[in-house]
């Protein structure tokens, strides 16, 4: 099992959900909302040989989610 | 770099690159980030003393060298940077711009779009030539060009 963790004042929570809501069906992904600061996802790969991939690909998802959020809230 | 400490770690084929968030704007950080989405995994994190850490990790079957990646990633920082710079220093000028070529190109709408054609339709158009005494109708050409030789022989047999 790997975890994650996005920093609040760069990943909207909104695009850590629909990540996890993606990538459910490759793995059970949680999410744990009490660090202050970190939004922490342990990711647990029904496939084990590529949960690292898993890892980054979700990672990517959220980064960008949050990227449009930005440019969004930007106008 | 002075504005990006960039550190390797091997083990973990990945690359840490610290930016300046005084140097860089941190659109431009996040900008050069989504660039590389494609290429790499790529993470954002807070460093203690406020600026942007970027980590970015080979992926399986890519095996550039991470130094590259980390060099790659400092020149898109400082290509979105620059746009970022320029837009903000002449941004009301390009959109000036923009607006005065949609409205040329009659995407504003409204008025410029709906011509009224009735008037031709109530026209009548046909073949029958119409007197034109005075040879208003006439190109130059036609009225004071040089002529060809048989029109010449055609107007001296009339003199």
């Amino acid at each position: 099992m790997s975890t994650v963790k996005f920093h609040r004042s760069i990943y909207f929570p909104d695009a850590v959900s629909e990540g996890v809501a993606v990538f459910a069906e490759y793995g059970q992904l949680r999410i744990d909302e009490s660090d202050a600061d970190y939004i922490e996802v342990s990711v647990d790969a029904t496939d084990t040989d590529s949960e690292g991939a898993l890892v980054g690909a979700f990672a990517n998802y959220v980064l960008g989610a949050s990227v449009h959020a930005h440019q969004e809230q930007a106008g | 770099m002075s504005t990006a400490a960039t550190t390797v770690d091997t083990a973990n084929r990945s690359v840490r690159v610290e930016v300046d968030l005084g140097v860089h704007a941190r659109d431009a950080v996040f900008g050069a980030a989504y660039v590389f989405i494609d290429r790499c995994y790529v993470w954002l994190d807070k460093a203690a003393n406020g600026n942007l850490v970027v980590e970015l990790r080979a992926r399986g079957d890519d095996d550039s060298a991470l130094e590259d990646l980390a060099g790659e990633f400092g020149n898109e920082l400082l290509a979105q940077s620059t746009r970022s710079a320029v837009y903000e220093r002449s941004g009301d000028l390009i959109q000036a711009i923009v607006n005065r070529a949609l409205v040329g190109a009659g995407a504003g709408g409204g008025a410029t779009s709906a011509l009224d054609l009735s008037e031709l339709e109530s026209l009548e158009l046909d073949d029958e030539p119409f007197d034109d005494p005075l040879g208003i109708a006439m190109s130059w050409e036609e009225k004071y060009g040089k002529k060809s030789p048989d029109e010449e022989k055609t107007e001296g047999s009339k003199k």
